[in-house]
């Protein structure tokens, strides 16, 4: 009888199906990789697993005995627990209180035991074979060691399946070295693991089968001796290309954003890209591999210590984002909501703030020429919208991300760059916002746009860089793009392999 | 649970008609109240509508009227200032010493303005690099503020002699209204006018309502919220000013208790204190209702106990009224 059964589960959210009849089994002692890109719905599945999420439709079953996890405590109950990338512990408290945050031994006082407490915090960290002093602050320990904390913690609660979400993101070689040994050792205790990583060389080492998701279905359930990483690779990619963008026109070889030796400590290594006029220069990479804030460097929002930005031939040193906006370029960036617009404010107020200043005298506004300014713009980008007095949170998310366009269109800017154009918005508003992207490409205008969506990225870019760790790992003309070598190079694998593909592409 | 109440408040904002009411009520709430209490007062008290009283009921709002513009200003960025209490001490001191050690009235009224606008600056200078808990920083500075008032003092009385300095609080216009009423109302009319119709003003709105998003739109962020320190320490200096020039002298804690007033009549008149609504004409009429209050108990002879728990229960009903307006504006 498997550990843990999911079955048909289907997990509908106000307008997009996240899962349809996804099926995932584990069994004890095995160590199942969970794979697949961005949006592929691995999260949404271990969210349903823990209680955050509710099923729209299915049934899990734990042990044969279908359950129902409508909370994290029940989850916790049930002897599931999941080590995450930020994890959830206390800086101040000490290593061993961390280990019984959610139960401490008490004595017949009802005060916490404390020789209980750091004799079998020892005990648990024993089993796992790491040496933690249980007695040190968390804050002061490593975050390998801390998850051997968030690890100790989950098997002195006795559970049964332990999730792993990109466990060895920032881990050192020889702390993930260390890590597989703990997971060995969960293993042999017949603890059922689901481990969640980009990194197929790691799934290759440490785990005995795996699941591979696209689009929120299951496309593959293997044992790891019977599959390759091209196999897996080809699992995870080829989505839907069909109503995909075409673009009209190609780039002209005149450089106009030059980045050269950009180095921001522990974030950004040594990038080098040129951006040119007219073109689309698509960055691809996983989260958390820089692009943001390749982004913010080059908008004066993050400060780097090394490299220079040149604009037109001409050195530049952005310190603000007004430096930036002053001297042509413009970000757009991915969170609307929290970063692109005044959701309280009118569209009219929103489409104008860059731009108050061509329609002052004195510091006055003209309110007469903003209305109009506000109107031409919104007529321009299609913005529907009852009036322009109307707040802008009451518009759709295509709408929204129409006046956050229209707001940085009104500078006229030479570079844009635009960080996620189309996220969380639905397919008809996606394509219309392609179809702007491309016509502002068309009349020269250089544009570097991140996206985690390949099927966006290869349809829209002239180029792709696709970082990794914070590097620019490779550079692709258009005609050597697919989805297989994005992901390739997005997961850090061996260039060897690649160098062949990219030949054959030529 | 949250959620449900959300949307089911969601949906019944969706009809016309409640939208409507929603917005006279949310928009107008204080001159309805205004009204409201004129009309009241006239009927309770019969010295209550005569030139003479409604006069001097705005040559007593006059000074914390001054004040609470720079507190309003400063309120819509999202920002506070504890402190003014004590710059209006600082700048009353200030201004009578140097005019004892024989400084010129110019230079001796200006020095008294400058202090205020030093105070300013350090508060601003502290949450801006810091981004420390407005609040808190300036409840600190305005304690070192009082002590340096102790330390100027002696923690005694100093008296103003200079006669045209003393027009400033007792003068009036043409025999008839304060021109520390018109100083209040002028400003007023001018911050108002320059917050609805300039990039500044619309600066201040968008970093009260979002910061990040102004930022990024190329907005000079913690140029501006320093300026508004300023400002605000520049409006509690004046004050201090007229206030000394109406009472002849000053001591270290001569503003005591301003600095609540002044963040009572701002939010009364509508001013957020999460920042990004308000204005000043707004908090004229936030102040004319405080100051109805006051003298209608004083008129009606009610104890000093009295009239401060009616200034407290004011206070936490705006406050909370204030913070379940903010939820259903989000």
């Amino acid at each position: 009888m498997p550990l843990l059964q999911m079955v048909n589960i289907t997990k509908i959210f106000p307008g997009v199906k996240a899962l349809s009849n996804v099926n995932f089994s584990l069994e004890k002692g095995e160590v199942k990789a969970l794979v697949g890109e961005n949006g592929a719905g691995k999260s949404t599945l271990i969210k349903i697993l823990s209680g955050i999420y509710q099923p729209t439709e299915g049934e899990i079953y734990i042990e044969g005995d279908q359950v129902i996890i409508n909370n994290p405590a029940t989850a916790q109950r049930l002897g599931i627990a999941s080590v995450h990338q930020e994890i959830n512990l206390e800086p101040y408290l000490s290593v061993a209180e961390n280990i019984f945050l959610k139960k401490q031994p008490k004595n017949r006082f009802g005060l916490i035991d404390y020789v209980d407490l750091f004799t079998d915090a020892s005990y648990w960290l024993n089993q796992l074979g790491v040496e933690i002093d249980p007695r040190k602050p968390l804050g002061m320990i490593s975050i390998a060691e801390k998850q051997m904390v968030a690890i100790a913690q989950a098997i002195s609660m006795d559970s049964k399946i332990i999730v792993f979400d990109e466990p060895t993101s920032s881990l050192t070689q020889k702390e993930t070295d260390q890590l597989f040994n703990v997971i060995d050792k969960l293993k042999e205790k017949n603890i059922g693991i689901i481990y969640i990583s980009h990194r197929l060389e790691e799934i290759f080492h440490i785990c005995t089968s795996l699941t591979v998701m696209r689009d929120g279905e299951v496309t593959g359930n293997k044992r790891i001796d019977e599959i390759n990483s091209e196999e897996i690779i080809r699992l995870m990619v080829g989505r839907e290309m069909k109503d995909m963008f075409h673009r009209t026109k190609t780039y002209a070889k005149e450089p106009v954003l030059e980045i050269k030796g950009l180095t921001v400590k522990g974030i950004l290594n040594d990038i080098n890209l040129t951006l040119h006029k007219g073109e689309i220069l698509g960055l691809a990479g996983l989260v958390g591999a820089g692009r943001t804030e390749l982004a913010r460097a080059i908008f004066g929002d993050l400060p780097f210590q090394n490299g220079e930005i040149l604009m037109n031939g001409k050195s530049i040193k952005p310190k603000h984002p007004s430096d930036s906006i002053n001297m042509g370029i413009v970000l757009i960036p991915e969170d609307r909501k929290e970063l692109g617009l005044i959701l309280q404010q009118s569209v009219e107020e929103n489409i104008t703030i860059t731009i108050l200043h061509t329609l002052q005298k004195v510091g006055f506004i003209n309110k007469q020429k903003q209305k109009e300014k506000a109107e031409i713009l919104c007529k321009e980008l299609a913005i529907k919208t009852p009036s322009i007095q109307q707040k802008v949170k009451y518009l759709s998310g295509g709408n929204q991300q129409r006046v956050v366009i229209g707001k940085w269109l009104a500078t006229i800017p030479k570079v844009l760059i635009i960080d996620e154009p189309t996220r969380g918005i639905d397919v008809a508003a996606k394509s219309e916002i392609h179809k702007i992207l491309d016509s502002l490409a068309s009349e020269g205008m250089a544009i570097l746009m991140i996206s985690s969506e390949l099927p966006e990225i290869i349809s829209m870019s002239d180029r792709v860089a696709i970082m990794y760790q914070g590097r620019i790992n490779s550079l692709l003309e258009k005609k050597d793009l697919s989805e297989e070598i994005i992901v390739t190079f997005e997961t850090g694998q061996k260039i060897e392999i690649n160098h062949k593909e990219v030949k054959n592409g030529k | 649970m949250e959620n449900k109440r959300h949307s089911e408040l969601a949906e019944l904002s969706n009809t016309s008609f409640f939208r409507f009411t929603k917005n006279i009520l949310i928009n107008y709430s204080a001159l309805i109240i205004f009204v409201f209490l004129f009309v009241f007062a006239s009927i309770l008290s019969p010295e209550f509508l005569t030139i003479r009283n409604l006069l001097n009921i705005l040559w007593g709002i006059s000074v914390l009227g001054i004040i609470a513009i720079g507190q309003t200003v400063l309120m819509i960025t999202g920002n506070f200032d504890m402190s003014v209490a004590y710059i209006v001490g600082l700048s009353g001191i200030t201004t009578v010493m140097l005019q004892i050690h024989g400084a010129s009235l110019f230079l001796s009224v200006a020095g008294g303005l400058l202090a205020g606008i030093a105070v300013g600056a350090l508060n601003g200078l502290i949450i801006i690099f810091t981004n420390a808990n407005a609040f808190l920083i300036t409840l600190g500075t305005s304690s070192l503020v009082y002590s340096i008032n102790l330390i100027l003092t002696h923690a005694k009385t100093w008296y103003a002699t200079n006669e045209s300095f003393l027009i400033l609080g007792r003068g009036k216009f043409h025999g008839t209204i304060h021109y520390s009423v018109l100083i209040f109302f002028f400003m007023a009319l001018i911050i108002e006018f320059i917050l609805r119709n300039t990039i500044l003003g619309r600066s201040l709105f968008s970093i009260g309502l979002n910061i990040k998003a102004s930022k990024f739109s190329g907005i000079k962020v913690n140029n501006i919220k320093f300026g508004a320190y300023l400002f605000c320490g520049f409006c509690a200096a004046l004050a201090g000013l007229v206030m000394t020039a109406r009472t002849g002298s000053t001591v270290a804690n001569a503003g005591v208790g301003l600095e609540f007033d002044s963040l009572i009549v701002s939010v009364l008149g509508g001013t957020s204190l999460s920042g990004g609504r308000g204005g000043t004409l707004r908090t004229i009429v936030g102040i004319l209702i405080l100051g109805l209050i006051n003298n209608l108990l004083i008129l009606l002879n009610v104890q000093y106990e009295a009239q401060q728990i009616a200034k407290g229960l004011i206070f936490l009903i705006v406050v909370c009224a204030d913070g379940i307006l903010d939820t259903i504006r989000r």
